[in-house]
């Protein structure tokens, strides 16, 4: 046990955490864009595993890093679109749009893998390209934040700015003004000419394009090829961030991170003695456990407002 | 009227939206076909000879056919659980964990007690579903109690019953002699019959199609079902005409996951010979695709089955009998979802069609006024 | 609405009326396979499907190498019956009815049941299942033949080679799931490993799927930063190459799984390929091939299982570039030396097949 304590408190586990929050990040960044325009995106896991495919394919043909990154970005963006026509354009329901993406990117990127390598399982017959890992100058030769905070991968530096910038875009920006309007209200956006369609599609696109750097992660940054499935669930653990994040950036950020530090500790609990099983559960107990606490505090808090408003009332 | 015989009755509005229904479904099938078809073009050295195999291999003989019969009816479990909690506008994909959850304790249930045959895989079934009504019935009371939503907490439920699951395979029901992870043989007593010889073609395969009846008798005649499908439509409403929410939401969720759990044990004790599920089956997914083809209608929900049915076994064929790989057909599934869940789609010819139908009505009634009611009674 | 239930109805009783007769007549159709002259037809199930690298892909180089060595005498045929079980009886039973097929090959575990299952209908037509065994005593199966292999043999050399090359010894095991399979090539390894270093540590881990090789690497990587691992192996399908990718990452040793991976890596990726000492092989294509070629000569004893380890040279060692540069010639000498030993019975290797799951985990634990 206390040597599970000790790789706990240790210097990995932070650095750890931060690498497993990266993917979850973005796509729970992607899932509050869509969530503030009143939109559910379930199809985050089929946006990151195609994105995840195209991005290798596309740095491994080329052999550019940028055009790899331009694939991964375009597919996602491709993918959000034919999910925006069907809900918006088409009236479909916008879970069974998300389920019908996470289907055909199943199947559709083995089918894929096999047509272009012959190869049903994963891409390592391709040289394809990685995104670099950073040193940052003045932060690296702090004792033990600089272990912590430095030599991550560029994307894992590119999600944290994420961060500032949907936050920024999403509280003090006019698009983001209007997104979180036609979210809140969209008859009352329409009512003052906010065109609600158009938003959402721009919201929905948004939402795509960062999912897709989420997928990019796992193929280009944490591993260096594309393998089957290899999300495994994260878009979900992603929609649970966002759930918990009570709509604002950092606070998406802070839930994520939880989901890092929770996959961490899967990995630190390994051979402590309890059945791997269990160990396994770790990560989606916490999420329910998240899920439950932060429905219950704002429970909580909405009763309190209301007895609040009660009192107010009562009193002359 | 007898003026009228050789024209056809013109339809009601009613009639209609089912048509349309249909059409929609139809067409929407046809372009993913299509879709198919390219995509085989593209990849396929014998493009021609994979998609024979692929529309008409499930129909070859009278094997391939029970062979559709089989893959469908997990398909209907599912099918029928996804459409009692979609009716109720629960998106609860724990349908999934219920029904690997189902498969295991009825396995539970037939290698660990003994008991009379008839009595054996009921009692399992039984158990079974129960235990798939606990799964899904979790994120229900957590939405009730708690207002969270019920897509995310049971997507994770499923992963956590699946781990659970395992550990009591892996340490309770392992069979250390079978050489892999797997339960004891189940019991001749606790198996469901096959009805077709060298098929799965088994008494709950008929028992699945049968609950379509049952669920739809749930669903569309009694209070209850009422009161979840009022739920469905406008929960606000729903809570004016005085239906408690909770409680019928918590219905519909116990009514599903019993279904699925039902599921699973009827696959495990009819088309397994022991119970060997490590990882998630997947049908509580493909339950979408069928609720949402059946338009969450349990009369329609065989047939959305069969078809989903039909083409994994000529997907499964092709595959077989040529270069394309089985995994095109999980575009083609996600084309149809799209297309049919799509309400817009064809719309403006429904429209089109609604209005020449209405001028013509009236035309008809200005011609012959006193017609126009006897037409409408024919109609009903 | 009553319309279109019933008429579904007629529809189903009217396909149980076709799917009855259907197989009645292939029941009575009559079946001379294999007779003289034809070409014997040889038939290769796969209940999953191919590009696996290692398992299914070589029971398909198997085939090739049967194809190959007996040209226009045998007639090949290779099907992928995808990972989804309830199909893989119907194709079993739809090549038993074909009156071409003689032989028809499938593996693993899964398919035991549903070979036993048909085989005493088909009496013409034999089976052999690899990588598992059938119980001749629960019927007649005289018309099968099952091959098993002795995966802890070739995992006990794999592991006295790590423990050969191990500084720290401290070995890192991600396994894909928990189970007996997983675990018996993980015993394996800890009495070759403690064979040649009786102090010799593993760590151990389970990701729960094959799929996510994220984390088979996240944990290998903290097995090597925290535990001191300097040797690891992710024994788990496709996500088991994330280990590998740890492993070369951080500059310490690796141990590939089924085929040959540093091979398959050389060229493409020339640092995981330095990194990996050696790969585990089971070499389902030379049982295959061997045991088609007893059929062929009429040597084989259809209704018994033929065990194949190390003697049969249907498991064993990568002895590649890599494992020649990386193990000294003493210790290659020293391994060969182990094989012999095992081959010749004077060391016994321990293993998780037949054993209670809390005996098993008993030893793993002692070992960590």
């Amino acid at each position: 046990m206390p040597e599970v304590l000790r790789s706990i408190f240790s210097v990995d586990f932070v650095y750890s955490a931060l690498r497993l929050t990266t993917p979850v990040l973005f796509a729970a960044l992607g899932s509050l864009v869509a969530d503030r325009a009143g939109v559910t995106n379930i199809g985050l896991e089929g946006i990151m595993l195609f994105s995840a495919l195209t991005g290798v394919l596309g740095s491994a043909y080329s052999g550019s890093l940028f055009v790899g990154m331009l694939c991964g970005l375009v597919t996602g963006l491709f993918i959000a679109l034919i999910m925006a026509y069907f809900s918006l354009q088409m009236k479909a329901d916008i879970i069974l749009t998300g389920v019908a993406m996470n289907l055909v990117a199943t199947g559709g990127t083995v089918f894929i893998l096999y047509s272009i390598c012959g190869d049903k399982s994963v891409s390592t017959s391709l040289s394809s390209l990685v995104f670099p890992t950073i040193e940052i100058p003045l932060i690296r030769d702090i004792p033990v934040l600089g272990d912590i905070l430095s030599g991550h991968n560029l994307l894992t530096y590119l999600s944290l700015v994420a961060v500032v910038v949907v936050w920024f875009f999403l509280e003090k920006s006019k698009p983001g003004l209007r997104i979180r309007s036609v979210g809140e209200n969209a008859h009352a956006a329409e009512s003052v000419g906010i065109h609600v369609r158009r938003v959402r599609y721009g919201a929905l696109l948004l939402s795509g394009a960062l999912a897709s750097f989420g997928g990019m992660f796992l193929s280009m940054g944490m591993l260096t090829y594309f393998s089957k499935n290899m999300t495994a669930g994260r878009g979900y653990i992603a929609l649970a961030a966002q759930a918990l994040g009570n709509g604002s950036a950092i606070g998406t950020f802070f839930a994520s991170l939880v989901f890092g530090c929770a996959e961490a500790l899967s990995v630190s609990l390994q051979g402590v003695g309890l059945p791997p099983q269990f160990v396994q559960m770790v990560p989606y107990v916490a999420t329910i456990l998240g899920l439950v606490l932060y429905a219950a505090l704002r429970k909580n808090t909405k009763k309190r407002v209301r007895k609040h408003k009660r009192r107010k009332r009562g009193s002359p | 009227m007898k003026h009228r015989t050789k024209d056809r009755p013109l339809p009601t509005n009613r009639q209609i939206e089912t048509r349309f229904t249909l059409i929609r479904t139809l067409v929407a099938v046809g372009i993913a076909l299509a879709g198919c078809l390219i995509l085989i073009l593209v990849v396929s050295e014998e493009p021609w000879d994979a998609f024979v195999a692929f529309l008409i291999g499930p129909l070859e003989s009278g094997k391939n056919i029970a062979t559709v019969f089989e893959t469908a009816a997990p398909l209907v479990y599912s099918g029928l659980a996804v459409s009692v909690m979609f009716s109720c506008n629960q998106f609860n994909m724990a349908g999934e964990g219920a029904l690997y959850i189902g498969g295991l304790v009825a396995s539970a249930v037939a290698v660990k007690l003994s008991l009379p045959i008839v009595v054996h895989p009921i009692l399992a079934l039984l158990l079974g579903g129960v235990a798939g009504a606990v799964v899904c019935a979790v994120p229900g009371i957590l939405k009730i109690k708690l207002g969270a939503t019920e897509i995310v907490s049971s997507l994770m439920l499923n992963y956590i019953v699946l781990y659970l699951g395992v550990y009591i395979l892996n340490y309770f029901l392992i069979d250390p002699a079978a050489g892999f992870p797997a339960t004891e043989r189940l019991p001749e007593s606790a198996q469901l019959p096959t009805l077709i010889p060298r098929t799965h073609f088994h008494v709950g395969t008929i028992l699945a199609f049968v609950l379509c009846a049952v669920v739809y008798l749930y669903l569309y005649k009694s209070k209850q079902g009422y009161a979840i499908r009022m739920v469905g439509q406008n929960e606000k409403f729903a809570r004016y005409s005085g239906i408690g929410v909770g409680g019928t939401i918590l219905s519909a969720q116990l009514a599903g996951g019993f279904l699925a759990g039902m599921g699973g044990a009827s696959e495990v004790l009819g088309s397994y010979t022991r119970f060997q599920w490590v990882a998630l089956p997947g049908y509580g997914f493909d339950g979408v695709i069928v609720a949402t083809l059946a338009g969450n209608n349990p009369l329609l929900v065989p047939l959305g089955a069969l078809f989903l049915g039909y083409l994994r076994v000529g997907a499964d064929i092709m595959s077989r009998r040529s270069d394309v790989a089985t995994e095109v057909l999980s575009i083609v599934q996600g084309t149809i979802i799209l297309l049919v869940a799509s309400k817009l789609f064809l719309q403006h010819i429904k429209h089109k069609y609604i209005v020449s139908v209405a001028e013509k009505r009236e035309s008809l009634a200005a011609a012959a006024p006193e017609a126009a009611p006897e037409g409408g009674e024919a109609n009903a | 609405m009553k319309k279109v239930l019933a008429i579904l109805m007629a529809a189903c009783l009217i396909l149980l009326v076709f799917a009855g007769c259907g197989t009645d007549d292939a029941n009575t159709d009559p079946s001379n396979a294999g007779t003289n002259g034809d070409p014997v037809k040889i038939v290769l199930l796969i209940n999953g499907t191919l590009g696996d690298k290692s398992f299914f892909d070589s029971a398909k180089n198997g085939m090739d190498l049967i194809k190959e060595k007996y040209g226009d005498q045998v007639e090949t045929q290779t099907v992928e019956m995808s990972y989804d079980a309830t199909k893989w009886t119907p194709a079993l039973i739809e090549f038993s009815e074909d009156a071409d097929t003689d032989i028809i090959i499938s593996g693993t575990w899964q398919m035991v049941d549903r070979v036993i299952e048909v085989a005493p209908d088909y009496p013409d037509k034999k089976y052999i299942v690899y990588d598992a065994e059938v119980d001749y005593t629960s019927g007649d199966y005289s018309n099968v033949y099952s091959i098993t292999y002795k995966q802890n043999e070739a995992s006990f050399l794999a592991g006295a080679a790590s423990a050969l090359v191990s500084k720290t010894n401290v070995f890192g095991f991600v396994g894909g799931m928990d189970n007996v399979t997983i675990n018996d090539f993980l015993v394996g390894l800890i009495a070759g490993a403690q064979y040649i270093k009786p102090e010799m540590r593993f760590a151990t881990a389970y990701i729960g799927n094959f799929d996510d090789a994220v984390k088979a690497k996240e944990i290998t990587l903290s097995q090597i930063k925290n535990q001191n691992a300097d040797v690891v192996y992710g024994c788990a399908g496709q996500a088991g190459l994330g280990s590998i990718e740890a492993a070369a990452e951080q500059g310490v040793y690796a141990l590939g799984g089924d085929s040959d991976q540093a091979m398959s890596f050389k060229g493409v990726d020339d640092a995981k390929a330095q990194c990996i000492i050696t790969s585990i092989l089971k070499r389902v294509d030379q049982s295959l091939l061997r045991a088609v070629t007893a059929s062929m000569e009429g040597t084989l004893q259809w209704g018994t299982t033929g065990s194949f380890g190390l003697a049969d040279e249907s498991v064993g060692l990568a002895e590649n570039e890599y494992y020649e540069a990386i193990l000294t010639e003493e210790q290659r000498a020293q391994i060969d030396e182990i094989e012999q030993k095992i081959i010749s019975g004077e060391i016994e290797v321990p293993t998780a097949l037949g054993r209670d799951t809390q005996e098993v985990k008993a030893y793993i634990d002692a070992a960590s």
